[in-house]
């Protein structure tokens, strides 16, 4: 009953926020839930027959956990998911008041959970994972984890609970955790883990215990059990997230190579990395930068024909201090800078030599200012506070 | 220093030690001093010192180095040259600095020192946000610390002999992201 009683509560409450604001409104009845009804959450997912899936680690929890949601639902599974970067616990609690019934019942067989690194112990230690994925350990949020050190120790913990691990063996502070029995590990092949464009990890000088790799990223794609899987993403650190997907898909169902091509070689398949919009009948590309690795991907990454250019720096930024770890060299001129931290992306812009055309704090404002500006290949950099609100102010519902 | 004279700079395995934008420092010089402003490799030699903050790791990987760089870290002090350690960097070489390094609840927010420096303090020491012997510096603010304190970054480029303007523009910037942080 206290079930229901909380979950019809936070039901309404979405209801009526998002009459009121459009796109939006998901965080606040989450929220209530999870106070309301703490137990709610344990005892939703672990209901699931096929158990739960937590993903976690500093970077490319995102495009992970949706590749392997893709994978397994091409594979005839129902998946229940978190949305992108709401990988804390109220997230977790609004999933469940998107996707539930009244008694916050879930019609699926499994779950695939973002986790974000701080959030996923708790969580781990109430659903007991049957698999945990981890991405990568980078020097990032040090004004919440303050050393990537403690990361580890976190991410030591989400394993200790787990009953399996998928793993990317090339960042030493993955590899040199205990690692329960079973762990398959992915990797870069040997000719790309000695090219410049290798993903770096947080500093590690310990020796490396050599795990065995069941999936390797090549060029263009992925490898794994004699089978070739080319993919759409670009990057490394993309691939690299192909692959983990697709291990971790091999352990959960009898992985048919075909459906597994299919998803993988899919352009549209991550939300906000290179999303494409049409707003005002103005098409608009969307890019998510959440860390100094993310934002230089997407800086490296643009053509410098994108026209109307806006970056945004949004107040999930607690210290912008790490904007002066991304070089934007590259850039010639941002047409407006935004964000409740758009003065110091602008400074630092400013003294990497950028031209800016306007500074614009205010979200509403510059995304109304962006679309009157002119130009073909109209495109936005932000942070995941700016997405929200940015999506919210065009009434994308995500 | 004369004009066109090169001054010059060492900064401790930039690499590694710059955890939160630290060698953001060197651009902000940089960019301000010109192309006259240019690495050595001799501690000894530097006109302007810096020791960036970095992660525990990186610290007990580079300790030994460190140590052997203690007595040159303590004659700059005692001289007040150039210098600026960040960080971890300002715990190891406190005691140079007649410090005593201690613990503390962690802090993490943006600040205005008791000399008028901002910037965005995150740790658990109990070291002076800001710690100042003629031009040699010990700050416990992360990142680019010249770039956000024009004044200050004025006055230190005068003590490497070189006279530089800020900007007007910049300033604007920084007097806006002063007026933010503080809920203004």
């Amino acid at each position: 009953m206290r079930y229901l009683l909380a979950v019809s509560l936070g039901k309404s409450l979405r209801y009526l926020l998002r009459l009121i604001r459009r796109g939006g409104g998901s965080a606040l009845p989450g929220l209530i839930v999870s106070k309301l009804a703490p137990g709610l959450l344990s005892r939703t997912l672990t209901k699931l027959p096929m158990g739960v899936v937590l993903v976690s680690g500093s970077a490319g929890k995102s495009s992970t956990t949706q590749t392997l949601v893709r994978l397994l639902e091409a594979h005839g599974i129902r998946v229940f998911t978190n949305p992108s970067t709401a990988n804390i616990r109220q997230g977790y609690y609004s999933a469940i008041l998107e996707s539930g019934d009244l008694f916050g019942r879930l019609e699926f067989d499994i779950a695939v959970i973002e986790a974000d690194e701080g959030h996923g112990v708790s969580l781990a230690r109430e659903v007991k994972p049957r698999l945990v994925v981890l991405t990568n350990v980078l020097s990032d949020q040090l004004d919440r984890f303050n050393d990537p050190s403690y990361v580890v120790a976190m991410l030591q913990s989400i394993v200790d609970l787990s009953a399996a691990a998928v793993i990317n063996a090339d960042d030493p502070n993955l590899a040199q955790l205990a690692l329960p029995e079973q762990t398959h590990a992915a990797g870069l092949s040997e000719e790309l883990l000695l090219s410049k464009e290798a993903p770096s990890y947080a500093f590690n000088f310990k020796p490396t215990p050599e795990l065995v790799r069941s999936a390797r990223v090549v060029s263009g794609g992925v490898e794994m059990a004699g089978s070739a899987f080319p993919s759409s993403s670009g990057s490394l650190e993309h691939l690299m997230n192909d692959a983990l997907a697709l291990l971790a898909a091999s352990q959960l169902v009898e992985l048919q190579v075909e459906r597994a091509r299919e998803v993988l070689s899919s352009p549209e398949r991550v939300f906000a990395r290179n999303e494409r919009v049409v707003i005002q009948d103005r098409e608009v590309t969307l890019r998510l930068v959440q860390n100094p690795t993310s934002f230089q991907l997407n800086i490296d990454e643009l053509s410098g024909s994108e026209t109307p250019l806006m970056l945004m720096a949004g107040s999930d930024i607690h210290d912008p201090s790490w904007l002066w770890t991304v070089d934007f060299s590259k850039l010639q001129k941002v047409d407006i800078v935004s964000g409740s931290n758009a003065y110091d992306l602008a400074l630092r812009l400013d003294f990497a030599g950028v031209d800016i055309n306007d500074v614009e704090p205010d979200i509403a404002a510059a995304t109304d200012k962006f679309l009157a500006l002119s130009g073909d290949h109209a495109t936005i950099l932000f942070s995941a506070d700016a997405m929200r609100r940015t999506r919210r102010h065009w009434g994308l519902a995500k | 220093m004369g004009a066109g004279e090169v001054i010059t700079y060492f900064s401790f395995q930039p690499e590694h030690f710059n955890n939160n934008g630290d060698q953001g420092n060197l651009e902000v010089l940089k960019s301000l001093i010109g192309d006259s402003f240019s690495p050595t490799e001799s501690i000894e030699l530097a006109d302007f010192v810096m020791f960036g903050d970095a992660s525990i790791a990186v610290m007990q990987h580079h300790a030994a180095a460190l140590e052997k760089l203690r007595a040159a870290v303590r004659a700059r002090f005692v001289a007040g040259n150039p210098t600026l350690v960040v960080g971890r960097s300002y715990e190891f070489f406190a005691s140079e600095l007649g410090l005593d390094c201690g613990r503390v609840e962690r802090v993490s927010e943006f600040r205005l020192s008791a000399e008028g420096i901002f910037g965005y303090r995150n740790t658990d020491n109990n070291l002076p946000d800001f710690f100042q012997k003629g031009a040699f510096i010990g700050t416990n603010f992360f990142g680019p610390l010249f770039a956000k304190n024009p004044e200050l970054t004025e006055k230190f480029c005068r003590s490497l002999g070189a006279t530089v303007e800020f900007g007007a523009k910049r300033k604007d910037f920084v007097e806006e992201i002063r007026r933010r942080s503080s809920g203004g």
